[in-house]
């Protein structure tokens, strides 16, 4: 029998949760962070930044020189009187690749924990993305991009003292394509220099000690890009530290970046002190540390009560914590283009047996609804942007027309920013008629959901979709996956059909998101293909130097993708952050890198 | 010392008479009867799960998958920007969270059911074969017993969903691979001490066949016992359930489950625009698994005396 005392018990915790629920109406927020105005917080723009440029980045030119350091880099007022500061902590994501040598993970993972401590040739500018001037002084390339060649600082030493030279450049390259390298890189280092070491040591080379020369086997226009690591693996390591202690001496590497690397605990932290001598811009605190933190709470809680000055914490809370007089900033680009990826669209040459084994059927099969530009069309259709921007991104999100593309970049055609509503718009009635008329209306459909870096709206963006495509009569079925298994058994393989996938990338050339999702063959990941002159555009645009044929061709390649409805694009976002004022000064950091933030080494105290 | 005088005064019939005129009326009856019974967990039960799992269908007020961004994370209906179309608010895409936990107990429940009912049968089966033939059958079920109870049962989990996806099947099966050793392990023992009595001798001098010494004289005796366990059963059941979910290795999105719809809010759990999301599928749980436990030792009490005294 119930005795009292438990029936009193459950009544009082139901109680408890009542109360506790009915408290959540008082909890209203504080007044604005000293310094910050309500604006600004409402808007989570940096109180030092400024709104991405509308112009177009200047166009890749054949021969690039430019000698003097970019204006942008020069110290503001803010840092030329900010006093040095203790140890700078950061609460952040454990990186998927948790590291130190930049061919053992991703991108991402590198630009998180090797660049503070080493650079790559060429500087990211951090205010408008673009490259300037490092390591490398200036840079050109020969006529038909088979040829590049870097122009070093011969005034630069490695953290232990040694100096840096053009044959660092080589072994640095060298180790992205080591048999256990898993570099986002590698495979393009493979292509473009060789599959051993021995052939890359011939295809790049050091002219002198100030001068480097990397031959490409294939002509490409990006490789300054590559050199500035934005979307890469190439940072400078110590040839001198290898020869004396073999890879293993890289678990404490030394480099030429405005930190140096101290130590790292796995899951726990990062910790780098102060280059007080650095070329380009010594750090304004003695020491930085990125404290690991899975937990999103538990980073607000960082932050909150003073334990950290920055934390990576995810837009549904910003709110809550600007409420807690912190300030949350953002890139000064674009930062992150959101998208769904309709799968089954392949290349119909790439049709028959598949190339990998265990797998059959594979790539172009005849059939497939996603070959129907009507279903595609439907599915662009169905999805409310406008909703998941509102409602999803606090409406901080940018139009997005074509998957790859922004209107500052080349090879942005206007025409798509004018033709979307009409074509792209929210139009469920519409959508279910082209289904009908396309004879796949109820279609099976299978929603992947993943989780990705940057972005943590991806799945509730997912059951979004679910509700949307459901309400115009597919038949949809979701699947969460994590995005290495997506790869492995999904896009890799050849896998894709009848799936819609959300994804994410960065604000880089259009030619670099295309070669991962849009090329056929095995120069591609993805192999999204509408269209079988999106490889000879594709080709055009990646092998040409000249700026004006190469944005032709990708403006073609656009203009293909935009009218077949190749993919689903959604948003652009700005990538963000939360600091405390009190003690943060000045941030900023330009959001083209792979990584949530960088620039590190140009934030200030708080005066 | 004094003798009580018991005489029957005036005042003392009066008092009698009082008492018999007050005889308890049908709701006194029926209340006094009750009290005999967890009224408490089982009319919390058939609120919060089993009538909810029935008739979800029909009772639910919205789609469980499905919601609209543009009502994303409206509180509950008492609280400013709440309305009564969603009594107990909605979740980060807009879906009604009372609908969700409607359809999530008929998740619940399938999976308490289907689960129990496979790992009991399988677990009986083989505690009665191990108990009643003893030697090498019985070391070897007790060794299987050891070996299932030895897994970590979310690294199990893990494991399963890596080599396939997250389902309810997979959950199931999981849940099959961890319980079964319990009901073998008791049901084992149960069967030594039934085997042993009188009964079990002559129905084995009547010609009885094993088959049917186990299963018409030994499994009476030890159903109880698997009955109660079952019962219990059920709120660990749920619990893991939710744990595996809420993990991402249970109930796929975007089917409600419990567990998973805890996971979803667990990023606004201390924020004041969110906290209910994972706040009413976790009293839920805790709702029924409390209720699911009290029933569970109201039933050993009626049916195992055996068990009470431990």
């Amino acid at each position: 029998m119930v005795k009292p005392t438990i029936i009193t018990v459950m009544v009082a915790a139901l109680l408890l949760a009542i109360g506790i629920a009915c408290g959540g109406t008082t909890d209203e927020p504080s007044a604005p962070a000293s310094g910050q105005t309500t604006e600004q917080q409402q808007t989570g723009s940096a109180p030092a930044a400024t709104e991405a440029p509308a112009q177009p980045a200047t166009p890749i030119p054949t021969v690039i020189a430019t000698a003097t350091p970019s204006p942008t880099n020069t110290p503001s007022a803010a840092q030329e009187t900010a006093a040095l500061g203790g140890r700078l902590r950061i609460a952040t994501i454990p990186p998927v690749q948790q590291l130190v040598g930049s061919w053992l993970g991703t991108t991402t993972s590198a630009n998180t924990q090797v660049r503070p401590f080493t650079d790559p040739l060429v500087h990211t500018d951090r205010f408008d993305g673009s490259l300037v001037p490092g390591l490398a002084t200036e840079w050109e390339a020969n006529e038909d991009g088979t040829q590049w060649t870097f122009h070093l600082r011969d005034d630069v030493n490695f953290h232990d003292g040694t100096p840096f030279t053009a044959n660092d450049v080589p072994h640095s390259a060298s180790l992205i394509i080591r048999e256990d390298a898993i570099a986002t890189d590698t495979g393009l280092f493979r292509g473009l220099f060789g599959d051993d070491e021995a052939e890359l040591l011939s295809n790049i080379v050091a002219l002198d000690d100030s001068t480097v020369q990397f031959n490409l086997k294939t002509p490409n226009s990006l490789m300054d890009f590559f050199a500035g690591a934005q979307q890469g693996n190439l940072f400078m390591y110590s040839k001198a530290q290898y020869d004396d202690g073999g890879i293993e001496a890289y678990e404490n590497p030394t480099g030429v970046g405005p930190w140096q690397f101290v130590e790292r605990t796995i899951d726990v932290n990062l910790l780098y002190s102060r280059n007080a001598d650095h070329y380009r811009r010594s750090p304004f605190f003695e020491e930085m540390e990125y404290v690991l933190i899975p937990e999103e709470t538990t980073r607000l809680a960082q932050l909150t009560t003073g334990q950290v000055q920055i934390g990576e914490i995810s837009r549904e809370l910003h709110t809550d914590a600007q409420g807690q007089n912190l300030a949350v900033l953002q890139s000064e680009l674009p930062s992150i283009q959101v998208a769904f990826i309709i799968g089954g669209v392949y290349n119909p040459e790439e049709a028959g047996p598949c190339k990998q084994e265990g797998f059959e059927d594979c790539f172009y099969q005849e059939g497939d609804p996603h070959l129907n530009p009507m279903v595609r069309e439907a599915i662009n259709r169905a999805i409310n942007r406008e909703e998941i921007n509102t409602e999803l991104f606090g409406g901080i999100g940018r139009q997005h027309t074509v998957w790859g593309y922004h209107p500052a970049l080349p090879g942005y055609n206007p025409r798509w920013t004018e033709e979307f509503d009409e074509k792209y718009g929210y139009d469920p009635d519409r959508a279910r008629q082209l289904l009908e008329e396309s004879g796949y209306a109820g279609y099976d459909l299978t929603l992947l959901l993943t989780e990705l870096p940057g972005v943590p709206e991806m799945i509730p963006m997912g059951e979004a979709a679910f509700s949307y495509l459901s309400a115009v009569g597919i038949n949809v079925t979701t699947q969460p996956i994590k995005w290495s298994d997506y790869r492995a058994k999904y896009y890799r393989p050849g896998k894709t059909h009848g799936t819609l996938a959300a994804t994410r990338g960065t604000y880089r050339p259009a030619d670099i998101t295309l070669r991962f999702y849009n090329r056929s063959g095995d120069a591609g990941f993805w192999r999204t293909s509408v269209d079988p002159m999106t490889d000879v555009l594709y080709d055009k645009a990646t092998q040409s130097v000249d700026p004006e044929v190469k944005a032709k061709a990708l403006s073609d390649l656009g203009d293909l993708k935009f009218d077949l409805y190749s993919e689903v694009p959604i948003v652009w976002l700005p990538a963000q952050i939360v600091v405390n004022p009190a003690e943060i000064g000045e941030m900023a950091w330009p959001g083209n890198i792979n990584a949530s933030f960088t620039h590190t080494e140009y934030i200030t105290p708080a005066q | 010392m004094a003798t009580e005088n018991r005489v029957a005064t005036p005042s003392a019939i009066e008092e009698l008479a009082v008492e018999s005129s007050a005889r308890p009326s049908f709701l006194g009856r029926f209340w006094a009867e009750a009290r005999r019974y967890p009224l408490f967990p089982i009319v919390l039960l058939l609120v919060v799960l089993v009538i909810p799992a029935i008739f979800s269908d029909i009772i639910a007020p919205h789609s469980a998958t499905t919601g609209s961004l543009s009502a994303r994370l409206q509180p509950p209906f008492w609280m400013e920007g709440g309305d009564t179309n969603h009594l107990l608010g909605t979740d980060r895409v807009g879906r009604d969270i009372l609908s969700r936990i409607m359809h999530g107990a008929r998740v619940s429940v399938t999976i308490a059911a289907v689960a129990i009912f496979i790992a009991g049968v399988l677990g009986t089966s083989l505690g009665i074969i191990a108990g009643y033939w003893g030697g090498w059958v019985d070391a070897l079920v007790m060794r299987l017993v050891d070996i299932s109870l030895s897994i970590p049962i979310i690294l199990l989990a893990l494991v399963i969903v890596a080599a396939t996806q997250p389902s309810i099947l997979n959950v199931i099966v999981v849940l099959v691979l961890l319980m079964w050793s319990r009901y073998a392990r008791l049901v084992r023992g149960e069967t030594l001490a039934v085997r042993v009595q009188d009964f079990i001798s002559r129905a084995q001098v009547a010609g009885s066949s094993h088959r049917r010494i186990m299963f018409r004289h030994v499994f009476p005796n030890v159903f109880n016992s698997v009955i109660v366990l079952a019962t219990l059963n059920v709120g660990f059941v749920i619990v893991l359930e939710a744990t595996l979910s809420f993990l991402a290795v249970g109930i796929p999105p975007p089917q409600p489950a419990w567990g998973l719809m805890v996971a979803d809010g667990r990023v606004l759990i201390a924020s004041a625009q969110g906290w209910w999301v994972s706040l009413f599928p976790g009293l839920a749980i805790m709702l029924v698994v409390l209720c699911m436990n009290l029933l569970g030792d109201w039933l050993r009490d009626r049916l195992d005396p055996k068990q009470r005294q431990v």
